[in-house]
């Protein structure tokens, strides 16, 4: 008993003290509409043109996923699997980076085929990534044969900047655009044991763009059922 | 000598410490990589080509080996079944693929590998690894009269985040790279004055046979991955350009210093 109160209070003040995220979600929606048909597909894609541009993997399998719960008439075909089934057209060098670019991608007749074929009718494109803008504090682990620690505290703050932009199939236009900001400050204070007190910067942008993308594709937007 | 260690609890206590950090510190050390090929089939139109690949014996068996010693992330990468397996898909969905000594070939392709450059998260202190893989390309007509040689470079990066080791970051890193030499290919070649000549029954112009590596030179690169020679590089520049759309990619410079970006017009140049 005395044991389960004592993880009691360990969680409550782990909860009490756990990292918070502050993120700022922008829409501009650029056709009134967006009309799904019953077996319609959408992909969700990182955008990696550049060295510097290399959405995170994790981020675009999170936002794919939060679509695929949050808009249940839609098929979200998984990056991979579309980028491998299309190879070589939306690899880093080749994907296309505006829609008329991607009405050329379609002139090959293979292509406009399988795309035909998936039902594909939007393309979700996310680029920008999450990075550390600020560290400070230091810590000290030591080793020996009596036994090791941590000692001293460490504070850091991560900041996720994406952009997301929809595509039309039908119209060969972009049709709206998600822009997401998030900054988290983590915390790590070390006595003998390092309790890290992480902000889940990356998740939060997901969760934040995820819901906003959700509200764009539904029917009404204003009445959103959609899973936190 | 054994017997005259002392193996009283402390000590037995010191050793474990020390066989974990022994254990730690191997953890780090260098890794030779076979690389898996994870190539897709491409979607492309098949050309009605009769061609064939030739793969050397130097190419078939190529490992980059790592000679300097203060490099310590990689040991070796053999990537020779990636890299044919990689050409084989490419030129199979692009062309009819015979045999080189068939009658109705048109075309050969022999590839060469002419660089490979790395570099990982302790050199750069970025958490990425990053790989630079260079092709020369020499095309021959039926009658073996060279016609085109080109150069292709493929880039490809992995962040550490979701890798569990060194080795499947080398192993993504260089599949991407090697996707990217095939996608470059499976876009541009069918658009190459060679190759439309030939799809238009016409005779390509034979060019002159450019200077190869010696024997000894082109061990050397295989074996050390060294920068290539002048004389290849020069293969390249005489091509004349042939207008093409750019590419996404702006590719950081390599390790050595040569632009990327270079690569990716020498890529479209047909002499």
């Amino acid at each position: 008993m005395k044991r389960n109160l004592k993880l009691l209070s360990v969680s409550v003040l782990l909860v009490a003290l756990s990292a918070c995220t502050t993120i700022n979600v922008d829409q501009v929606r650029l056709k009134d509409t967006v009309a799904f048909k019953k077996g319609d597909a959408m992909v969700v894609l990182g955008r990696h043109q550049t060295a510097e541009i290399q959405t995170e993997a994790s981020l675009v399998s999170c936002i794919g996923g939060r679509l695929a719960r949050g808009t249940g008439d839609v098929r979200i075909i998984p990056e991979a699997e579309f980028v491998d089934a299309f190879y070589p057209w939306f690899e880093a060098r080749t994907a296309p980076l505006h829609p008329k670019k991607l009405r050329r991608v379609l002139d090959q007749p293979q292509v406009a085929e399988k795309i035909k074929e998936l039902n594909i009718r939007y393309f979700v494109w996310v680029e920008g990534s999450t990075e550390r803008t600020n560290a400070s504090g230091s810590m000290t682990c030591s080793i020996g044969p009596g036994g090791g620690g941590c000692f001293g505290f460490g504070t850091w703050e991560d900041t996720s900047d994406y952009e997301t932009t929809i595509w039309d199939l039908d119209t060969f236009s972009e049709v709206g655009r998600v822009s997401t900001e998030a900054v988290g400050t983590s915390y790590m204070p070390a006595f003998v044991i390092p309790i890290p007190l992480l902000a889940q910067v990356e998740g939060d942008a997901c969760q934040g763009m995820g819901k906003q993308l959700v509200r764009f594709f539904a029917k009404d937007p204003n009445a959103l059922k959609t899973s936190p | 000598m054994l017997d005259k260690v002392d193996l009283s609890p402390e000590h037995s206590r010191h050793m474990r410490i020390l066989m974990l950090l022994a254990m730690v510190l191997l953890g780090g050390c260098a890794s030779s990589v076979v690389v898996k090929p994870d190539i897709p089939n491409p979607l492309v139109k098949r050309l009605p080509l009769n061609a064939g690949l030739v793969y050397t014996d130097t190419f078939k068996n190529y490992v980059y080996l790592e000679n300097e010693k203060k490099r310590g992330s990689l040991k070796s990468i053999d990537f020779a079944v990636a890299q044919t397996t990689m050409f084989d898909r490419v030129f199979g969905a692009l062309t009819n693929l015979v045999d080189v000594d068939d009658p109705s070939r048109v075309l050969s392709i022999e590839p060469q590998i002419l660089d490979f450059q790395y570099t990982a998260p302790s050199e750069t202190k970025l958490k990425q690894y990053e790989i630079w893989i260079k092709y020369r390309l020499k095309l021959r007509d039926a009658d073996n009269a060279s016609v085109a040689d080109w150069t292709i470079k493929g880039y490809g990066k992995t962040p550490t985040g979701l890798l569990t080791s060194a080795s499947s970051a080398f192993n993504a890193a260089t599949n991407i790279a090697l996707r990217d030499v095939g996608a470059q290919l499976s876009t541009r070649f069918p658009r190459q004055r060679v190759v439309k000549t030939l799809l238009d029954g016409g005779v390509p112009a034979p060019i002159p046979e450019l200077e190869e590596p010696e024997a000894d030179e082109a061990a050397e690169l295989a074996a050390n991955g060294a920068e290539p020679e002048a004389g290849i590089e020069k293969s390249a520049k005489k091509s004349s350009v042939e207008e093409e759309p750019k590419d996404n990619v702006s590719e950081p410079k390599g390790p050595s210093g040569e632009t990327e970006t270079e690569t990716a017009t020498e890529a479209n140049n047909e002499t």
